[in-house]
C-alpha cells in the first residue's frame, strides 16, 4: 500500500508543456504564458439578460461582434460562436469566477463549464509570427484582417486552434486540445528553424 | 484555395468546412401514417441535381454552426450562404430542381 498522503486541498494547475525552454530565432519566439483557467460560456448573443449577467459578473461586455475578443477585470472573453465564450481568467481566481456566473445564469438559459485542463495555450511572437503560423494556418493574417483582440477557431495543420492577437509584435496566443499541445509546439518550433541564423 | 462564407465567420478557406447533404429536408410531421415507400424517401432519397443545389454546410475548426449553400454542383459555384431559418438565397437564372420535403424547414 501507498503511504497516506494529505488531502489535496488546491487544484494542481499544471499544462501539458509545463518545464520547455522557450524556442527562440530570428523575429520570432515561442513561449509558454502562465497557465490560465479557462471557462466556456454557452447563452444567447440576443438574449439580453444572459448578456447582462455576464457583464455584471467580468465587469465588461461579452464580444458580441464574430471572431473578436474583450478585455475586462476578471478575464478576456473570447467569441466563439452566436451562443458560446471562451473566458481566460487567471487560474487563482478561475473557480470563484466560475461560482459567481453560475449564480448570476440561475434561471436562464445558459452555462459555465470550466474547460483549464482540456486545453493548453502557447504565445508565438514577432514580426516573423504571421510567416511561421502561415506554414499551417489558412487564415489571412494581414492586420488589415486580423488584428489586435481579434479571435479566430481555426485550423494549425491538423489541429483545431483558438487564434488570439495579443498585441501588434505582433503576438498570438494559440490555445489547443491538450492531446495536441505537443504536436503544435513541435510543429512550430520546427516551423521556426528557417528564421535561425547561424 | 475555395473559399466559403461562413455567416458567421466570414470568409474561410474550405478545408476549416465539411459537408452535410442537401438542406431543407423537413421530417414529416405525420411519420406514423407514412408507408415504408414515404418514410424510405424521407430517409435516404435526395434530388442529387446537375446544377443548383441547397446544401448544408458544418464550420467544423471554426464556430462549429451548421449553415446552408446554395452552390452549383457542376461549377462549383457558391451563390451564397445563409443561416439555419433565413431565407434561401435567391438565384433566379440557375435551373431549377424540385425539393424534397417542400419548401419550409429549418435546416
Ligand atoms: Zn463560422
Amino acid at each position: 500500500m501507498a503511504e497516506q498522503q494529505a488531502p489535496i486541498t488546491a487544484p494542481i494547475r499544471r499544462g501539458p508543456l509545463d518545464g520547455r525552454a522557450p524556442v527562440t530565432a530570428d523575429g520570432v519566439s515561442l513561449t509558454l504564458p502562465a497557465f490560465a483557467g479557462k471557462l466556456v460560456l454557452r447563452g444567447g448573443s440576443d438574449d439580453g439578460a444572459f448578456t447582462a449577467a455576464a457583464a455584471k459578473v467580468l465587469g465588461a461586455g461579452l464580444p458580441l461582434a464574430p471572431n473578436t475578443a474583450a478585455r475586462g477585470p476578471r478575464g478576456l472573453a473570447l467569441w466563439l460562436g452566436p451562443t458560446e465564450w471562451m473566458v481566460h481568467v487567471d487560474a487563482d481566481t478561475c473557480d470563484a469566477l466560475a461560482a459567481e456566473l453560475t449564480a448570476a445564469f440561475a434561471g436562464l438559459h445558459a452555462a459555465v463549464v470550466d474547460v483549464s485542463d482540456y486545453y493548453a495555450v502557447m504565445r508565438l511572437g514577432g514580426p516573423r509570427a504571421r510567416d511561421v503560423l502561415a506554414k499551417g494556418c489558412p487564415l489571412d493574417l494581414h492586420p488589415d484582417r486580423f488584428d489586435v483582440d481579434h479571435c479566430a477557431q481555426t485550423r494549425f495543420v491538423a489541429s483545431a486552434i483558438l487564434l488570439h492577437q495579443v498585441d501588434v509584435g505582433p503576438t498570438y496566443d494559440i490555445q489547443v486540445r491538450w492531446s495536441f499541445a505537443d504536436f503544435l509546439w513541435t510543429y512550430l518550433a520546427d516551423a521556426m528553424r528557417e528564421f535561425t541564423s547561424r | 484555395m475555395l473559399p466559403i462564407r461562413c455567416p458567421w465567420c466570414g470568409e474561410r478557406e474550405q478545408t476549416e468546412f465539411s459537408y452535410g447533404g442537401e438542406a431543407h429536408i423537413v421530417r414529416p410531421t405525420d411519420s406514423a401514417d407514412l408507408t415504408d415507400a414515404e418514410w424510405g424517401d424521407y430517409v435516404f432519397f435526395r434530388t442529387n441535381p446537375r446544377g443548383l443545389h441547397y446544401e448544408r454546410w458544418f464550420h467544423a475548426f471554426g464556430c462549429r454552426r451548421w449553415f446552408n449553400m446554395a452552390r452549383d454542383t457542376v461549377s462549383g459555384a457558391i451563390h451564397g450562404t445563409y443561416r439555419p431559418g433565413e431565407p434561401r438565397t435567391d438565384v433566379p437564372d440557375a435551373p431549377r430542381v424540385p425539393v424534397a420535403g417542400g419548401d419550409g424547414g429549418e435546416g
